[in-house]
């Protein structure tokens, strides 16, 4: 079933007093002059947006009993039919396929523009996946509250098995939130309390960036220019140039849960109640100036599609119990 | 109205102390915040009254395992760690606890335990929590008081930011800077960690007690007294700023992994609580007009040895100033201090300027309370505090005396006792829970006097507090206190016992003998030693042990039937000890007289050395804390006897009838035998036979005593039971149902005779029980 084309414009990034989120139930920030305005009302929280091009992007998300998917074709949005699922939580997309992952082990795997469930050999949560190709994919989770949940399964030969994590110098690691990579040879995974994997093609080797925040996300434009970030109550960001990982507090700013490089020394961030921010980064420092959020609610991730824009998603992430909402935001770059 | 006039010339930072044209004299309204500790704000209105008085029962509930304490636990109640000098204060050392983390190879820091607390106990076997693994960091905490948190709560984050000084711009030493949490300004916690008082409920109640809740909902917010509902339209600094600050509260729900259901605290209890918090009264200072010449001259020291700097005398609230002597900021307080601990963004040298509003009422002093006194914790300023540290080492003493003299001007001077007896209250009379035995002589009723303070009052590091450094409790009352001074202790206080059961199930015990103690004032955790069995034992009553010291050791081995010959399946037999006496004291009957008890307890849990006597078995006669041995001696000692001999029996009246019969008819008297006559030919209802019983399960191991075994435990005495919970050697029963319940082996038949009787017969003889 299609639904409305929906994705607001964010022509002026300034939300300040008197700029209030729309009243009614749709969380789908107008910031500015035109509002073609994504329907946020029954999508429930959105978690990822990703897309092969500024006419193929795909948006996860839902409830914690029932996931949605929403996709634009480059003309309008709409409501991706799927087999029932909890809620979705990443997606990465090859060429003619895509992966998503979801609460309690769940992946969906795209064949044939059908999407279908594929059995792991686990139940917890998955918070991220990326792969370099339908037969190395890695998928990561947690639940962060209990010894052993840290989880990594990956999918080979059309089959998932679970990866153990390595033994850490560092302790309290129970999720892996994100993972991203540049190759098969050459992937990140990061997680809860500053834990951070590299996995050069046979072996894990454990990193550490300088700081024990959760690190939440990650992203890079090649193997030689990578971004992370995290932080609940404070945000952290590091960089890799290539050589050194730096990192830097962003304090008072709160959690960073999604950026997008858009560049070598650029990445856009996007966190809680509303961050949104713009990146410098080099090997001299990285540079994040304040600028004012974009919205009231958490953002949990950001994608720049060209030609397009850049497109940051959420919700109310403070009411684990519901009820869901969702937000979508784009601003033409 | 009432005014009290206060100088508070530097109320607008740091850099109006040195102004030369002072503000003028501000004012504190004391209708509306200030009020005698541990009481409401005056501004409260008769519904906030309501909800205070139902917070306040909540931080006296006790929890219990069976109620959602633990997995892991440190205390079972609030209060517990909030009593000094009333509830909602702080706590002398005994409660302290310790930070864990591990220091990594990048240099972060990674807090371990439950969010960075070390639990001291678990609700699950081995019993203790084990020392995370790579724990390679400790700091010691002293707990902090609640007193005027509502409105430290209230104050505009712009009235705490405005003292900000990062980069130290004006060269004064002093770089304050603010804690944030999801870009909200902290302000409590030590390093003001902590945005809302919701917040630092929470999360004590999470980490300290094991107990979940969920955040309060928007609708419960909206009804607190200090405005708590997100008001996020503001902008600051390129973030939303936040005019209602206590809407920073943690928004998830926590869990643990035992078998309550989570939330183990209802949002009505959790709201109340942090209600009772928000409405606890500022600490009043001393009126300008009843202030000493001492204490004005002192304010004048403290201000030109620029402490105002950080401990600024008032922040602007929406009810007027808020005198409490913080900045609410970060600094630097050097290497001494560092605790190495992060939280929020603050470093391991990084502390929150702690208010000194009823700073008198809140020793010991500093973080992790390695002051003893006021003068101690000036001089241990370091780092940003350096020059204000050397100012006042550069004073005369009259003058340093003038400024600590101010400092207790500040509010709660006059509720503070060397121990939690408040000053000027009343020794119970005869008669009454925790008065004399009998009507004592004027001159004996001033030794029960005196030996009552004794045991209640706190020993300081100089005193020679704790066995080298270890130590359960920092005095006799610390343990002792329910319902009265003298009385039974929570379970968070038990003390734990360990040792190691060998392949061939022989015990042997730590070289050190088989107390654990939970806390030692180098802040580091007194490790096990790889024990692999730990016992816990709940802190008896003493209530009447003076008569139960005169019964006689033939009394006891007269009710002995160590081969049950009787064939009854009980089989009690004394506790010989190694000189041929029968030990009476005691969760294993170990030792034989009431003062080798006391003595006992203050050398191994007070760690207070004793002038050694051939006539004892119990006490120690030196140490290596550096204070000189003994360090426990008459007339203290004396006294500290006396009242524990003349300490009143429980004063209850048992009802009979029914619930008496029953209490025949399940066999329970045949170990709580009702009465034993002492020495005296005074009969003693003390409901023990005082002799060694198997009464575990079959899997129980626990801790070898001199004669009495692993698994038997002394007959506790029932007489007052009803104000001696929780139950059990471990505590673990909340109630009298739930401990009977758990008798097993020799008492199995009981146990079972019981759990057969109509539910309407086990109430009669529950009733019973609790009249004993």
């Amino acid at each position: 079933m299609f639904i409305k084309c929906a994705i607001s414009v964010l022509v002026a990034v300034g939300f300040l007093a008197g700029c209030s989120p729309d009243d009614g139930d749709n969380n789908t920030t107008d910031m500015g002059e035109d509002s073609d305005l994504f329907d946020t009302s029954e999508t429930g929280w959105l978690l990822h947006v990703n897309g092969r091009s500024a006419s193929d992007i795909y948006v996860v998300g839902g409830e914690p009993d029932g996931g949605a998917m929403l996709h634009y074709d480059g003309d309008e949005w709409s409501n991706v039919s799927l087999p029932a699922v909890p809620l979705l939580n990443w997606v990465h997309l090859f060429d003619d396929q895509a992966v998503v992952v979801g609460n309690g082990g769940t992946v969906l795997i795209q064949e044939q523009g059908e999407w279908v469930v594929e059995q792991t050999p686990v139940d917890r949560d998955l918070w991220g996946v990326w792969g370099s190709s339908m037969d190395d994919i890695w998928a990561v989770g947690g639940n962060g509250r209990e010894a052993g949940q840290a989880t990594i399964i990956r999918r080979q030969n059309g089959e998932w098995s679970e990866v153990p994590t390595p033994e850490l110098e560092r302790p309290g690691v129970n999720a892996w939130y994100k993972v991203w990579g540049s190759g098969a040879d050459n992937v990140y995974i990061v997680g809860q309390r500053g834990g951070m994997l590299r996995w050069n093609g046979q072996d894990f080797e454990e990193l550490g960036i300088g700081t024990s925040r959760d690190l939440i996300s990650i992203h890079g434009v090649s193997a030689d220019a990578i971004t992370v970030v995290g932080g609940r109550s404070n945000g952290v960001i590091g960089y890799y140039d290539g050589d050194t990982w730096t990192s830097e507090e962003l304090s008072p700013a709160p959690g960073v849960n999604g950026v997008w490089m858009t560049s070598e020394n650029e990445a856009r961030i996007v966190g809680v109640r509303g961050l949104f921010r713009v990146a410098t980064l080099s090997a001299d420092g990285i540079e994040v100036p304040r600028t004012p959020p974009i919205t009231t609610l958490d953002l949990h991730a950001v994608s720049v599609f060209e030609g397009y824009g850049l497109i940051a998603v959420g919700g109310n992430f403070n009411l684990p119990q519901g009820p869901y909402e969702g937000e979508a935001i784009r601003e033409a770059l | 109205m009432k005014r009290s006039t206060l100088l508070l010339i530097c109320l607008f930072g740091l850099s109006s102390c040195e102004c030369d044209d002072p503000e003028p004299e501000l004012q504190i309204d004391e209708s509306i915040l200030v009020q005698r500790l541990g009481d409401p704000m005056p501004k409260a209105t008769p519904e906030q009254l309501e909800t205070f008085e139902r917070g306040r029962e909540v931080a006296l509930t006790r929890f219990s395992p069976s109620d959602g304490l633990g997995p892991n636990y440190n205390v079972s109640f609030c209060a517990a760690c909030h009593e000094q000098p009333v509830i909602g204060g702080s706590a002398p050392r005994y409660r302290d606890f310790l930070l864990v983390g591990n220091r990594l190879s990048d240099g972060s820091y990674v807090g371990l335990g439950t969010n960075g607390v070390l639990s001291q106990f678990s609700t699950q076997r081995p019993l203790r929590e084990p020392t995370p693994e790579g724990a390679n960091a400790f700091a010691g905490r002293s707990s902090i008081p609640f007193f005027g948190v509502g409105a430290l709560a209230a104050i505009n984050e712009d009235a705490i930011l405005a003292n900000i000084d990062e980069d130290d711009a004006d060269g004064d030493g002093i770089s304050g800077r603010a804690n944030y949490d999801r870009g909200f300004v902290g302000r409590f916690g030590r390093k003001a960690q902590t945005v809302s008082i919701e917040g630092f409920i929470r999360g004590p109640l999470f980490n300290h007690l094991g107990v979940t809740t969920n955040p309060l909902s928007d609708e419960m917010k909206a009804k607190l007294p200090v405005p708590s509902v997100a008001d996020l339209t503001q902008l600051r600094d390129g973030a939303l700023f936040c005019i209602n600050c206590q809407a920073a509260a943690p928004d998830e729900p926590n869990f643990d992994t035992d078998d309550t259901p989570d939330p183990e605290m209802s949002e009505q209890q959790l709201f109340d609580l942090v209600s009772f918090a928000m409405l606890m009264g500022a600490p009043a200072p001393v009126t300008q007009q009843k202030r000493t010449a001492g204490s004005i001259a002192g304010e004048e020291r403290f201000r030109e040895a620029k402490c105002t700097s950080c401990h600024v005398p008032a922040l602007e609230g929406p009810d007027g100033l808020v005198p409490a002597y913080s900045d609410l900021l970060l600094h630097d307080m050097g290497e001494d201090l560092a605790d190495g601990v992060e939280m929020g963004v603050a470093t391991g040298q990084e502390f929150r300027t702690q208010p000194l509003w009823g700073i008198s009422a809140s020793g010991p002093y500093l973080h992790d309370g390695r002051a003893d006194t006021l003068d101690e914790a000036i001089r241990m300023h370091g780092g940003e505090a350096d020059r204000s540290r050397q100012a006042y080492e550069a004073m005369s003493t009259t003058q340093q005396q003038n400024l600590q003299m101010f400092l207790l001007s500040l509010g709660g001077a006059e509720q503070v006792s060397k121990g939690l007896i408040e000053p000027g209250s009343p020794t119970p009379e005869t008669g009454d829970w925790g008065g004399p035995s009998s009507d004592l002589s004027s001159e004996d009723l001033t030794r029960f006097q005196d030996g009552r303070k004794k045991f209640d009052q706190n020993s300081l590091i100089s005193d020679g507090l704790g066995l080298t450094q270890r130590f359960n409790g920092d005095s006799c009352r610390a343990c002792h206190f329910d319902p009265v001074v003298g009385g039974s202790g929570p379970i968070g206080l038990n003390v734990m016992r360990h040792g190691t059961i060998e392949t061939d199930m022989s015990f042997t015990a730590p070289s050190i003998g088989t107390i654990l103690h939970r806390l030692s004032l180098d802040q580091t955790r007194p490790e096990s030693g790889g024990a692999n069995v730990f016992e816990l034992r709940q802190t008896p009553p003493l209530f009447g042990l003076g008569l139960v010291d005169r019964i006689e050791d033939s009394t006891l081995q007269a009710l002995e039937d160590p081969d049950d010959s009787d064939q009854d399946g009980i089989s009690g037999r004394a506790h010989i000890l190694q000189d041929g006496r029968v030990g009476k004291f005691g969760w294993k009957a170990q030792l034989p007289t009431l003062e080798d008890f006391v003595r006992d307890a203050v050398s191994n849990e007070v760690g207070l050395t004793l002038q050694e006597g051939t006539s004892h078995v119990a006490g120690v006669g030196t140490d290596e804390d550096g204070a000189a041995d003994p360090e426990f001696v008459s007339p203290d000692y004396d006294d500290l006897v006396f009242f524990s001999q003349n300490l009143g029996r429980p004063p209850t009246t048992p009802i009979g009838g029914e619930g008496a019969q029953l209490f025949e008819q399940v066999m329970c008297s045949k170990c709580h035998v009702p009465s034993l006559t002492n020495a005296d030919g005074v009969e003693v209802p003390l409901f023990s036979d005082l002799l060694l019983h198997d009464v575990a399960p079959a899997d129980y191991f626990g801790i070898e005593d001199g004669q009495a075994t692993m698994r038997e435990f002394r007959t506790p005495p029932l007489w007052g039971i009803a104000e001696s919970g929780p139950y059990m050697h471990d505590g673990f029963s909340p109630t009298i149902d739930h401990a009977i319940r758990r008798h097993a082996s020799e008492a199995a038949a009981s146990t079972s005779a019981y759990e057969a009787l109509s539910e309407e017969d086990r109430e009669l003889l529950l009733d019973y029980v609790r009249s004993l």
